[in-house]
């Protein structure tokens, strides 16, 4: 994944999946295995719009820091996505292949 | 103990819409906090933050919290030209910086575009007269509303609107005192020109508590 801040909402999802996070850990977390560290301002954005649409909730605080976790829509979005990028993988490899 | 939030945040949490920042403002300041003040961070904020405003301006999901919020605060640029339409002549009363900076906005942009369009687009020769003849009307007729506005949002910090005629000293001066005038902060609660002006105008529901 070259460009993370394309879609921090994926990364999100995908960080959050591994259970509830506050924004620092999330942070860090999508750092290890999209190679990139968001902005601050990038994952906040994201994160409120994933509240919005009911795919996130927030927790009471832990300390200073509030958590976040996936809702079960938050989980079926995620899957979603999931099955749209593999069959995107497939078919562009299978065509790459192909010329 | 909590940290009072830097200069920086405060400022950047100002570009936000207001139903966001109160919503995530803290939480988005600590993890500032968190991760250490960069230009960068601030610019990819604020970049995002622009984006959400523009968002809101244009109708789109304006990006709000979950949480309730009393509703209160800026009104859009229709309503704001509307506004000050509406109350034509009424040098009564006050008017929210929002309204008082659309509607100049709003008188500015329409003969800059004029310009635009009759000397940039190679304009017919023979509608030149007529087509600057109906910006002379469009300047007239947005005076009186213009100053009109500018006088509610001076009564709106609770000055006088005479304190306008400051803007009559030369070399420049008074133009940067009238921009002034027109930027400082309303009062609070009524003053002696009246209720604050979200209830005035009409648009608002409630004025925005704290």
């Amino acid at each position: 994944m070259t460009d993370a801040s394309r879609d921090p909402e994926l990364l999100l999802l995908v960080s959050l999946a591994a259970g509830p996070k506050h924004g620092h850990a999330m942070l860090l977390d999508i750092a290890s295995f999209a190679g990139r560290r968001l902005g601050p301002g990038t994952l906040y954005g994201a994160l409120s719009r994933l509240e919005q649409r009911g795919l996130v909730e927030a927790m009471p605080l832990d300390g200073r820091r509030r958590p976040y976790r996936l809702t079960r829509s938050g989980q079926a979005e995620l899957a979603r996505r999931i099955d749209l990028l593999r069959s995107a993988v497939h078919v562009g490899e299978a065509r790459l292949a192909a010329r | 103990m909590r940290r009072r939030p830097v200069p920086m945040g405060r400022l950047l949490l100002r570009l936000y819409p207001r139903r966001w920042r109160e919503r995530y403002g803290t939480e988005l300041l600590e993890l500032f906090e968190d991760v250490g003040w960069s230009w960068r961070d601030a610019a990819d904020a604020a970049h995002v933050a622009a984006a959400m405003r523009w968002n809101e301006l244009h109708g789109g999901t304006a990006v709000t919290a979950s949480a309730p919020r009393p509703t209160g605060g800026g009104i859009s640029a229709p309503q704001a030209v509307f506004a000050a339409f509406r109350n034509y002549a009424s040098f009564d009363g006050r008017a929210s910086r929002a309204e008082a900076w659309w509607f100049l906005l709003f008188t500015l942009i329409v003969p800059i575009m004029a310009a635009l369009i009759m000397f940039g687009l190679g304009f017919p020769r023979p509608l030149m007269i007529p087509a600057a003849a109906v910006v002379a009307v469009f300047g007239v007729a947005v005076f009186v509303p213009l100053l009109a506005v500018a006088v509610r949002r001076v009564h709106d910090t609770g000055r006088s609107g005479w304190w306008l005629l400051l803007v009559l000293i030369p070399h420049g001066i008074g133009p940067v005192i009238g921009l002034t005038l027109l930027a400082l902060p309303g009062t609070a609660g009524p003053n002696e020109y009246g209720p604050p002006p979200e209830g005035h105008v009409g648009i608002v529901t409630r004025p925005s508590a704290a």
